[in-house]
Order: structure tokens, then C-alpha cells, then sequence
């Protein structure tokens, strides 16, 4: 028997004879000491040394075995890797497998995130016997309005992400010239572009809305029927933020809706991994920083090893309020609470920069207000560029958060209102809608929230690392997928539409001085591919048209946002 | 251009057998469109993307090269299953084929790397490939270093894991000190939690040549490489004995003898590359080939020409003592006159307890993290009981020694087997042992490493020790120091002193050994003398 606490590339058959390849953390009594309550980590990232494994010593010291695993086609593991929809037969052919080695006691509980939260609701979705609890952070997985389709706009951060992958190991992106390939048209051959044909990217493109090949990867239908106690993990920043709260609310609907935790902090994508106490150049001091290691622990410690630690009478629910930088507590989210308040949109016509005249307010417009209009040339914005998604290390610290830069540009409308006269929380999920128009059958729409100081400093409320300097990010649709995703319905120049855009989660607390603003524009490139404007198919149209959009706030046509208000004794 | 651009990723490259390789391709700035090219071809088993590689590969595709950097059968994303060594051959030909009859190649290929991408280019050149045009080969890994004088390297075992799955084996995770000090040896890779059937095989055949005869290369296969080649080492590099012996095979052998350049010691391995691919993939008469030269350590001066293992002169230290050389404040020296009745030195090897060389027992750690450097200073060997220290006085002349020292010893043991370690040093005034060559010798190997002739306990025995090259020039007041050990932990196996098959015992036993010197046994020192007063001091 080893005496080693590291089993190297333990192999484990999956039903059609892949062999998936395994590192098996053991606790210091070894094989010997067993059996142990088991934490499965499974992604595609190198199972030796993704952020998950780097706990292996932790989780192991308080007396499980951790054991984590290339998915397949990835790494040491055989077969071919296909994003995202393989995972769960294989996540449950390992997880029945685990449970029968001597070494496990047959309680298996699943943590890791981002693509490793997404295999964790792939595998619950099988009902393998032996998984017990998931703790899944920043999980991928509300396909089509999320990534790598975000309703109507494919992310150039998943076609990087594509690239990395296109070998068993992680391709450096610091090797692509990726200001070339992102101008390149049609979006067909991006991939020929970029080095390597990529088969995902072709099947991407040939579904850019909501039809099955997306649908029958989401668990929409299946919540109902899951009974998994899970503990959700997030950040405002997170990019994946819609995903983990997809699957939120999707599992208050399960059989274990009362076993549900939520925990969301002032963090990114890989801050929900690994805290840190800033994000670009705003500090949300040292209690923002959780200790994730003890966070898992006292769910797994409950779940997994029975121990009574008094998690349930835990309130499910804790987020951190930006602004003020204080933890809440709640026992639902979104808080069922809230007063809905509809800020409107207003100007004398010239909204553009932060300079021009739009406001919001909780009035209604008048009669006499013109439209707002600007041009978006998709040939201009793609000089616009900051590229290499995934080589910022340490960005996160120096880029400043302030989107002013941004908001000086002509392409896009600025609407602030006057300064709050007292504190404003808001907490939930605020929706904008906009009465837009175009002279072209198609466009996209782009909005975002932000929080400006009594010295003119825009802080965006949302905003994930890869959206980088440029994007005022909140939430975006392409005109054509208006009445829904399953159909592309283009617009008639001139005609005036309803664009209902779900904007991702806040919690922030808008200070007295300080105003509220909200930016509407037609482009997030390089994140997201650009609208070309035109009724050519996504995938292979070339011609490119420039766009004058307009912006409507007029009685028959009142744009606005609506905010989740908490009400709080002053 | 069309839409491809100028880096072509996992281009997949098949074999003969079907198997396909993965091939990363860097062009020049014209892309596929704006060839021919020639072409360099890197094949390595440690990741085709490491920046090192593409860094290096991009500045020459800069320059007009198209470079592929290949990942080896069975390693990242090459299909197939790595065996170390075995497939390098027909697969490098097949490779070398097929990049020159690609569109944008001109049809003439050259081949570079380092360590085992040297030896993917020997294994290549072996099959004549009819494109193959030239080599850079920098120290090659040849098979058999494995072990050495019959002394197994546990660095190799470091790289099995590494190497024992597709990707590389984070290193980092193991407890590489309990792992290379486990009994039996065999079952280091249970300790690892691996497994490692090479390890076993490697153990069993220890250190049987014909295992790896078969895979090494002979005089007659040197004699069928046309190729010109450009040989790379350093003083301190593993595989200098291979790189010369290399270089040495095709100056016998090779029809390209007059085209072999070595080069030892060069801080401008890059140049020296760029100027040889361009002479010989592109325009011999426009630039001239990088000649042989190396670095002279002490003097720190470049010398034109090939360097040489045999030296025109020798010079011949004797060991001397009263019979207490241990550590560097005992009284053992070195001295032209041979020695007379003198007691021989004596010291306790136990394998529980060896000589440590690094502080640092990852070998391989995950690119691009750095292997351990091994410091140059030796005195933290030298104040060890366990090791004899021979110090002469200092030099009143300038000497300059190039060449291969050779030690003749005159040892005894109590046991049936032992290990005998030397390395040779210059001290400085100061103190500083700065070291210039090693050796070693497994005692039950001495008569060659296909016999095993075990030691007579007690019985004196002469045996010969060749240390590695050296091209140092010896500065006034500055002496020379040969220091003698049984262990050199953790870069070779401890001997366990039984006698027994090496990897199986699990209980060593201390040996008592000891060094003989005089008038019936003379332990001595050859030094190969350079011409001296020539510049370099």
C-alpha cells in the first residue's frame, strides 16, 4: 500500500470506456487512516494545479480525501473535450466510482467553479446516488444569456477562451495576435483566423439564440426535481454572476429549496476563488475578504461529516452592500422587500458624453422631449481595443475603476441624476427599459449603472474583469432576439421598440451627493463581437453599416430603470 | 495573406503509423502566403507552448524561419504513448518530411533543442531523412544517463513523473526527499503514489548497456549522418560526456566530419544559432558558420577552436597525508612528489546519513520554474568527516588546464561494494572552493559496467576515475583540491554497501572505506596542461 498522501493519475472508465485521469489527496493517515468523506473537484484546467487543488492541503488536514479531475479530453484525461455537455455522464461515472474505493465513505460533496460549477449541475442533473452537496461558485450555465451567447452577442473572452483549449493543455493567450483576429470578418472563420479550427466555435455560431442545442443544456426543466443541498457562491464583479444566480433560483424552486445558501461579496470572477480586498482601485476593506477555505468547511463539515455546527440556523442568504461596505443578511434573494422605482430618462436632446444634458429622475417625461441619438460605426469601435482576456494577472489591482474615460466618448448616452439628497439602497435586480430606435434592421443595446461621487468620479456598479477599461457593463440585447431568443425578428428604420434588458445583480448604496447614472450605448468590443448592423446571419455577414440609434424618452415612449430600493431608518 | 495568420496552432501532423503529432507553427511575417521558408523544427516532450520555446521560435521566424515546435508522441497534444527515447526516430523523420513538403518550405530543414530535444534530433538524423539539412543540439540527452559509472540518477526519476502522464506531473506535490531516500529503491514511485514501470526497467537493466546500446547511437551510425552539426555544452553541464562523444563520433565517422562545430561555454547561444540556421538553410557564402570555441573559467576568455578531452601535456599530482585528510582542515595535499610511507585516510560512509549536494530536491519542478543550481562553492561538502580533502599549495606560476583530469586511486573497503566520488577544485586566498570537475565510480562496475566484480573486503584496489572536462586557467596562489567521497545525494543513488542487486535492499550497511597513498599504492592526480602563459592569464 503507498505511503504516499498523493495518488498520481488515478484512472477511473466511464461507460464508454474513457479513462479519466485523477489526482487523489489523501490525509495524513494515508490509505490506512480511511475511509474518508470525499471533495470532488472536476475541470478542465489541469487537475494538478487549478485553484481548487491548491486547497488539497487544507481540506485534507480537516479530514477528507480531496480528489480533483481532467475532464475529459483535457489534460492527462483521454477522449476529446466538447464545452460543456459531456459533463455530466461523466461527472456521475467518477462520482459512483469514488464511492466505492475503500478509501470513501460514500459521502461525496462537489466544490470548484466557473466551468467547475457548471460540471457540478451537470452532475446533479444525473442524480448520481453518492453526490451529497455541491458548493458551486461563479458557475457557468444559463446558456444563451450568459455565454458564450449573451442575448444576441457571442463573447470574444469564450472565443479566447476557445483558443485555450484547443489543445489538451492551456494554450497561452499571450501568443495570438489578437488585434488582428478580433477585426477579422465573418465571424465563420475567426478560428482559421486565429491558427486552428475550432468544431465548438462552428456549432456556437450556427445557435446564436436560445434553440436546443442551448436548451438542452439548461437545467430549466429540472430544478423542480433536484433535491441537492448546495451553497452558491458569487460576486458583483463575477461575470458568471447570472449563471450562479440561474441555478439560485432555480434550486429555491428544487425539492431542497430550504437547504440553499447564497453568499456574494465585492468580488470578481477569480475573486470568488480568492477574495481580494480591492477591486480596481476601490477598496472594500478588510471584512470584505472571506475566508473561502473556512466558508467550504463549515458547509461541508455539516453536509458531508454530519457535524452539528448549527449551519442551518444560518441565515441563507449574506451579500455585501457596496458603497457602504457592510454585510446584510437576508432569507431570500432578490429580497422580496423592495420598493420598485422607476428612474426615467430625460435630456434637451443631447445626451451624449458625460458632458451632455441627459437625467434621469423619478419623473415622468414630458411631451416636448426629443429623442437622443448617436452614431455607432462598428469599424471605429474596433480600434478601441484591450485585448488578452486571460493574461491580466493583476490587473484587477491597477486599472482604475472610474469609466469617465469611456463616457467622454460621442458613440454613447449618459444619464445622471441630480445628487441624492439622502443614502439610496439598492439591492436586487434592477431592469431597464428602453424605447429605442434605428436606421438598420438591427443593433444592439448596451446599458450599464453607476455610482458617481460628489467629485465627479463614475464608478460602474457592474462590471467583470474581462469587460476590462471599456464597458459600463450591466446588461445588453441584440434588436433582432426583442421578442425572445428562439426568434430572430428584424427592425423596421425608424419604427420605435420596447427593449426590456435585464441588468445583473447589485447590492450598493448610492451615499448622500452622490448620483445615479446610467449609460446606453451599441457596442462592448472587444468582449462581445460587434452588431455589424445590418440582417446578414451573425455567423457569416460582412457587410458592415454604421448605425444612428436613438434613445426615446417621450410620455408614449418612457425609457427608464427600475431599482430594487431597500427602505432604511435614517 | 488569406485569413490564416502567422501562428498555425495544433497543426496535426501524422506518422506513418497513423498516429498524429502536434505541431505549433510560427512564420515569418508573410504568413503561409509569403513562403517558402526554410524551416527549424524543435520536437520536445515539455510542452510546445512554453514561452521559452515560442519566445525563441518567434525571433527566428522574424528572421525568415518558419519554426515548428512539435510535441513528441504521447506528450501534451500528440496522440500516442510516450516511451522515453524509443520513437524519436522515425517519427523526427517522418516530421522532417513532412514540414518540407509544405507550400510555404523550401524543402530544407534544420532541427534544434536542448537535452531531450537534442536527442529527438540525433534519433531523426540516424533515419536520413532527406531534408534534414542540419543540427544545433545543445546537451544532448543521450540514452544511458540514466546512470553513470553504474551510478543511477535520481533526477531521472524525478522526470519519469514528470513525464508519466501526458501533461507534466507538478512536481511540487511530492515529498522529494522522502521519496529519493525510500527502501527499496524500486518502490520509490509507490512512495511518489505513481507508477512508474520505466523506473523498474531502468532499475532491472542497471546499468546493462545493451539496453540502451540499442538506442544509443554507434560509430556506425554517426557514420551514416551527412549532416553539419553544432554541438553545445557547459563546464558544469550533465550531459557534457555525451555532447563530446557526440561531437567526437561525428568527427570519426561522420562524411560531414569537417562541418561539426562544438561549443562550450557561450553566453550567446541565440547568435550562434541564428548564424548557423542562416549558413546553412539559407546562404552559405553570405554568412559564415559559428567555428568551435570555449570559454576558459578562471580567465573568463574565449578561445577559437575545438577543445580537446586529451591535453598535449600532464601533469601529475600525488595524494598525501598522516592519515587524517577528512574535511578541508584535515592534512591531506597534493604535491609532485610521489608519496612515501604514509598512512592511508580512512572515513565512515553510511548511507543514512550521505553527502548532500542540494539543498533542494526538486529536479523537474513544472516549467517555467527553474531546476535547482548547484553551488559552485564545495566547501559545504568539504567540512564533512566523510569526505577526504587534498589540498596543494599554492601555485607559484600561472597553470592552465584543459582537458579531462584522471584520478588514480588505491582504495579499500569492508564491504563488497561502495561508491567513490571526486571532484577537483580551485581554491582561492580566499578560501572560496570554486568547483571544475566530478566523477564517480560504483566499485562493483570498476571493470566495466556490464561485469560486476565486487570488492575483496579489506583487499586494496586501484581504480580509475575520469572526472568531467575542464578549461580553467589557474591563477597565481591558488590551489588546486581534489576532494573523495562515497555519496553524492541526491544526484545518484546511495550505495547501500551490500553487494546486492542494486534497488532491492531495504537495510544498508555502513561502510568503512579508505584511501591509500604510498610507495606500493600511488594515489595520483592527472591533470592535462594547456599551454600555459599563452594569454589566458
Amino acid at each position: 500500500m503507498s505511503e504516499s498522501r498523493v495518488l498520481w493519475n488515478v484512472r477511473i472508465p466511464m461507460r464508454d470506456g474513457i479513462e479519466l485521469a485523477n489526482n487523489v489527496y489523501l490525509p495524513p493517515t494515508g490509505l490506512a487512516g480511511g475511509p474518508y468523506p470525499v471533495i470532488f473537484s472536476r475541470n478542465p484546467y489541469n487537475r494538478q494545479l487549478w485553484a481548487d487543488t491548491l486547497r488539497w492541503r487544507f481540506f485534507t488536514e480537516q479530514g477528507y480525501a480531496f480528489v480533483t479531475q481532467d475532464c475529459r479530453g483535457r489534460f492527462d484525461s483521454d477522449g476529446v473535450f466538447y464545452p460543456f455537455f459531456d459533463d455530466g455522464p461523466d461527472a456521475y461515472d467518477s462520482i459512483e466510482w469514488i464511492a466505492e474505493q475503500p478509501w470513501c465513505t460514500g459521502k461525496i460533496g462537489m466544490m470548484s467553479g466557473s466551468y467547475g460549477g457548471w460540471v457540478q449541475w451537470a452532475a446533479a442533473r444525473e442524480k448520481p446516488p453518492h453526490l451529497t452537496t455541491l458548493v458551486s461558485s461563479c458557475a457557468a450555465g444559463k446558456w444563451g444569456e450568459e455565454l458564450p451567447w449573451d442575448r444576441g452577442g457571442v463573447s470574444f473572452v469564450m472565443f479566447t477562451w476557445l483558443y485555450m483549449m484547443v489543445g489538451r493543455s492551456m494554450q497561452p493567450t499571450a501568443h495570438v495576435d489578437w488585434a488582428r483576429v478580433f477585426r477579422h470578418l465573418p465571424l465563420r472563420t475567426l478560428d482559421k483566423a486565429m491558427g486552428k479550427e475550432v468544431p465548438a466555435w462552428q456549432d456556437w455560431l450556427d445557435h446564436p439564440g436560445l434553440d436546443k442545442y442551448w436548451t438542452a443544456g439548461r437545467l430549466d426543466e429540472d430544478f423542480a426535481d433536484l433535491d441537492i443541498p448546495a451553497l452558491h457562491l458569487t460576486g458583483w464583479y463575477d461575470g458568471d454572476q447570472p449563471g450562479e444566480m440561474f441555478f439560485w433560483d432555480g434550486m429555491l424552486r428544487s425539492r431542497a429549496a430550504k437547504s440553499q445558501h447564497l453568499l456574494v461579496g465585492p468580488w470578481t470572477h477569480g475573486g470568488v476563488f480568492k477574495p481580494t480586498q480591492t477591486h480596481r482601485d476601490s477598496d472594500f476593506t478588510p471584512k470584505s475578504v472571506a475566508d473561502m477555505n473556512e466558508v467550504h468547511l463549515r458547509w461541508f463539515d455539516y453536509w458531508l461529516k454530519g457535524v452539528d455546527n448549527g449551519l442551518m440556523d444560518d441565515p441563507p442568504v449574506r451579500y455585501f452592500y457596496t458603497g457602504i461596505n457592510e454585510w446584510r443578511t437576508d432569507v431570500t434573494w432578490p429580497p422580496t422587500d423592495r420598493v420598485e422605482t422607476a428612474m426615467y430618462l430625460h435630456s434637451d436632446g443631447r445626451a451624449n458624453t458625460a458632458l451632455g444634458d441627459g437625467r434621469l429622475s423619478t419623473e415622468l417625461p414630458t411631451a416636448d422631449e426629443p429623442s437622443d441619438v448617436y452614431r455607432y460605426d462598428p469599424e471605429a469601435v474596433a480600434h478601441v481595443m484591450e485585448i488578452d482576456f486571460f493574461n491580466g494577472e493583476g490587473n484587477n489591482s491597477v486599472r482604475p475603476a472610474d469609466a469617465r474615460p469611456l463616457e467622454m466618448r460621442d458613440d454613447l448616452l449618459v444619464y445622471t441624476s441630480e445628487p441624492l439628497p439622502q443614502a439610496l439602497y439598492v439591492s436586487g435586480r434592477p431592469e431597464v427599459v428602453l424605447y429605442g430606435s434605428s436606421d438598420c434592421p438591427d443593433t444592439d443595446w448596451v446599458v450599464g449603472l453607476a455610482d458617481v461621487g460628489p467629485d465627479g468620479r463614475s464608478v460602474p456598479l457592474s462590471r467583470d474583469e474581462d469587460h476590462q477599461w471599456l464597458v459600463t457593463q450591466g446588461g445588453r440585447i441584440r434588436a433582432r432576439f426583442r421578442e425572445g431568443l428562439d426568434k430572430e425578428v428584424f427592425m423596421t428604420p425608424g419604427e420605435v421598440y420596447e427593449f426590456r434588458i435585464q441588468l445583473r445583480d447589485v447590492a450598493h448604496v448610492f451615499k448622500p451627493g452622490h448620483r445615479i447614472r446610467l449609460t446606453v450605448m451599441s457596442w462592448d468590443f472587444p468582449a462581445m463581437a460587434r452588431n455589424l448592423n445590418t440582417d446578414e446571419s451573425i455567423a457569416d455577414g460582412t457587410t458592415i453599416r454604421v448605425a444612428t440609434n436613438r434613445v426615446h424618452h417621450s410620455p408614449a415612449a418612457a425609457s427608464y430603470v427600475v431599482l430594487p430600493v431597500e427602505t432604511v431608518a435614517n | 495573406m488569406t485569413e490564416a495568420g502567422r501562428w498555425l496552432w495544433d497543426v496535426r501532423t501524422p506518422m506513418r503509423d497513423g498516429v498524429a503529432l502536434s505541431t505549433d507553427l510560427h512564420l515569418p511575417p508573410g504568413g503561409p502566403a509569403g513562403g517558402p521558408y526554410p524551416a527549424v523544427l524543435i520536437r520536445t516532450a515539455a510542452n510546445n507552448q512554453a514561452p521559452a520555446y515560442v519566445t525563441r521560435a518567434r525571433t527566428l521566424a522574424d528572421q525568415g524561419f518558419a519554426v515548428a515546435i512539435q510535441d513528441v508522441r504521447g506528450r501534451e497534444d500528440a496522440d500516442g504513448v510516450f516511451a522515453p527515447f524509443r520513437d524519436e526516430g522515425p517519427d523526427g523523420y517522418d516530421s522532417v518530411e513532412w514540414l518540407a513538403e509544405q507550400d510555404w518550405c523550401i524543402g530544407k530543414v534544420g532541427m534544434m533543442g536542448s537535452g531531450y530535444a537534442a536527442w529527438t534530433q540525433w534519433a531523426a538524423a540516424r533515419e536520413k531523412p532527406p531534408h534534414l539539412v542540419t543540427l544545433a543540439s545543445t546537451s544532448v540527452w543521450a540514452p544511458g544517463r540514466q546512470s553513470r559509472s553504474g551510478m543511477l540518477s535520481l533526477p531521472m526519476l524525478e522526470w519519469l513523473h514528470a513525464m508519466s502522464a501526458r501533461v507534466w506531473q507538478e512536481a511540487g506535490q511530492v515529498e522529494w526527499e522522502k521519496a529519493l531516500r525510500h527502501l527499496p529503491l524500486r518502490a520509490a514511485d509507490e512512495a511518489i503514489g505513481a507508477r512508474l514501470p520505466n523506473w523498474h526497467e531502468w532499475l532491472d537493466c542497471n546499468p546493462a548497456a545493451a539496453y540502451w546500446q540499442h538506442l544509443d547511437l554507434t560509430p556506425e551510425d554517426f557514420a551514416g549522418i551527412d549532416v553539419p552539426a553544432l554541438h553545445v555544452t557547459g563546464w558544469q553541464d550533465a550531459d557534457q560526456e555525451a555532447v563530446l562523444r557526440y561531437y567526437a563520433g561525428m568527427r570519426e565517422h561522420s562524411p560531414a566530419a569537417a562541418d561539426q562545430s562544438l561549443v562550450i561555454g557561450s553566453e550567446e547561444v541565440d547568435r550562434l544559432h541564428r548564424e548557423w540556421f542562416q549558413h546553412w538553410l539559407v546562404d552559405a557564402d553570405a554568412a559564415a558558420a559559428p567555428q568551435s570555441g570555449y570559454r576558459v573559467t578562471g580567465s573568463n576568455a574565449w578561445r577559437d577552436g575545438a577543445w580537446a578531452t586529451s591535453a598535449a601535456a600532464t601533469e601529475t599530482l600525488h595524494l598525501h597525508s598522516q592519515g587524517a585528510a577528512n574535511t578541508l582542515d584535515g592534512n591531506g595535499t597534493l604535491s609532485a612528489e610521489p608519496a612515501g610511507g604514509e598512512p592511508a585516510d580512512r572515513y565512515s560512509y553510511d548511507p543514512n546519513d550521505p553527502v548532500i549536494v542540494s539543498t533542494d530536491f526538486t529536479f523537474f519542478p513544472s516549467p517555467p520554474k527553474q531546476p535547482p543550481q548547484p553551488s559552485l562553492d564545495r566547501r559545504f561538502i568539504e567540512r564533512r568527516p566523510d569526505v577526504l580533502v587534498y589540498t596543494s599549495a599554492g601555485l607559484a606560476d600561472a597553470m592552465t588546464l584543459s582537458g579531462c583530469p584522471s584520478l588514480q586511486l588505491f582504495v579499500s573497503s569492508d564491504r563488497l561494494d561502495t561508491d567513490w566520488l571526486a571532484q577537483l577544485s580551485d581554491v582561492a586566498p580566499g578560501g572560496d572552493s570554486l568547483l571544475l570537475a566530478t566523477g564517480g565510480l560504483r566499485a562493483r562496475h570498476r571493470t566495466g559496467l556490464d561485469t560486476e566484480t565486487f570488492l575483496e573486503p579489506g583487499d586494496v584496489h586501484e581504480v580509475t576515475i575520469e572526472l568531467s572536462g575542464v578549461a580553467h586557467a589557474m591563477q597565481v596562489g591558488h590551489r588546486l583540491r581534489l576532494s573523495v567521497m562515497s555519496s553524492c545525494f541526491p544526484l545518484f543513488d546511495r550505495n547501500l554497501n551490500t553487494g546486492s542487486p542494486i534497488g532491492h535492499d531495504t537495510v544498508p550497511l555502513v561502510a568503512a572505506n579508505a584511501i591509500h597513498h604510498d610507495t606500493a599504492h600511488p594515489s595520483r592526480l592527472t591533470l592535462p596542461v594547456g599551454s600555459s602563459g599563452d594569454g589566458d592569464v
